[in-house]
């Protein structure tokens, strides 16, 4: 996937308001974006995460490493 | 020779928890954005004094006006908010009820695949000939089992119960099964306190999750998105595989109904199953997720506003507490 499409979409997903995202952006994920992540990034990249798999996730280059940063493309 | 759903009627207790009550309560929750993502607007919540078997008593009562009840020869209740440990809350309903002695009653503990495992065991008992008009009962009381602070369950489960004769047919009209259970998810849906395993205790401390819910091991604990990733593992399959298990693929369905959970969980299932928009039937605005009875609500709905009319193919499938999974394809 395309970084530029990725972060445009898991906007969505984690429902921010921010006008745009980047590796650094914080994360703070409440019970409904943490669906929206789950179903992103099995839509996308068809890999089933945990709720525990996003305890950790503290800013976006967090996701980036759980999905495998070889995912996406510049 | 098989069996059929003849007839659904279902209750819903009088009183309303709208999401402007629930705004009113939790200032922070946000009543717009629960009914866009979670589809519900309104819920029913039972009395302090009424219990699921008085909820199942009233759906029971509503459709014997229409159908002779001395025909009733097992009755199956479906809950999880049982009246007593012992004895079965069935034998009560058949007592109330005044149905006739010589029939079988028994008690199933099952959640949101509660009608799928109700139909199965329906079915089964009119194939071998136990039982010609099977009265399966739906009924549950979450509310009673959900924290009062607990403002995400709250906001999700309803309380409600349905009432589903299944009968003898000339032809099969309850077609083949695919069940499915994984007790290693018993975790994510629990009410951890209040049986032998650990008992109920009064001093359990209150803890808060990340979104300032109460939690407490006396009351229902619900991990939604582990709960998510299991429907998400195990839905899409669970449907390929009844199609194929009965001959059928997508196209020869009329329409899918799925257990009722939230409207973010299931428009993400139907898309990934790829079904429809047009063959797909959702309904919960206003009675949030009632547990085992929202399939049946859901059919009686759609019947109701000749949405699925007789003639037509209906795939049902159920999941969550368990984790348990079921799925069916009927003929109305």
């Amino acid at each position: 996937m395309k970084k530029s499409v990725f972060f445009t979409e898991l906007k969505d997903a984690l429902m921010l308001e921010d006008d745009s995202i980047n590796e650094s952006t914080q994360v703070r994920l409440t019970s409904l974006s943490t669906l929206g992540v789950i179903a992103f990034i099995d839509e996308n990249f068809n890999k089933q995460v945990k709720a525990a798999d996003l305890r950790e996730v503290k800013i976006i280059d967090d996701l980036i490493n759980l999905i495998g940063p070889e995912n996406l493309v510049a | 020779m098989g069996a059929k759903i003849s007839c659904i009627e279902y209750y819903l207790p009088e009183q309303i928890l709208d999401n402007n009550q629930l705004t009113d309560e939790f200032p922070e929750w946000d009543a717009a954005k629960i009914n866009d993502k979670v589809g519900i607007k309104r819920r029913h919540v039972a009395a302090a004094d009424e219990t699921a078997s008085d909820l199942g008593y009233k759906a029971a009562t509503k459709i014997l006006e229409g159908f002779d009840k001395t025909a009733i020869d097992f009755i199956i209740l479906c809950t999880q908010s049982p009246d007593y440990f012992l004895p079965a809350s069935a034998c009560v309903l058949q007592d109330k009820l005044k149905l006739r002695n010589n029939i079988g009653a028994l008690d199933i503990n099952q959640g949101c695949s509660g009608f799928i495992y109700g139909l199965a065991i329906s079915k089964g008992l009119i194939n071998s000939n136990i039982s010609k008009n099977v009265l399966l009962v739906t009924a549950e009381t979450y509310s009673k089992h959900i924290h009062p602070k607990d403002k995400s369950n709250r906001s999700i489960f309803g309380d409600g119960a349905a009432a589903t004769i299944v009968s003898f047919s000339e032809t099969e009209q309850i077609h083949e099964f695919e069940l499915g259970t994984d007790g290693s998810g018993m975790d994510n849906l629990i009410v951890k306190r209040g049986g032998f395993r650990n008992r109920h205790d009064p001093f359990e401390k209150d803890r808060y999750d990340e979104s300032g819910n109460v939690l407490n091991d006396n009351n229902l604990f619900m991990n939604g998105p582990n709960i998510f990733s299991f429907t998400i593992e195990k839905v899409p399959p669970l449907v390929d595989s009844v199609l194929k298990k009965n001959g059928f693929d997508l196209n020869s369905i009329d329409y899918v109904i799925y257990h009722q959970a939230n409207k973010y969980m299931l428009d993400y299932l139907r898309k990934k199953s790829k079904i429809p928009y047009e063959k797909y039937y959702q309904n919960m605005e206003e009675t949030g997720n009632t547990v085992s009875s929202t399939l049946p609500i859901a059919l009686k709905e759609s019947l109701k506003k000749n949405i699925i009319k007789p003639g037509d193919k209906v795939l049902l499938a159920g999941f969550g507490v368990g984790y348990s999974w079921g799925a069916t394809i009927i003929e109305i």
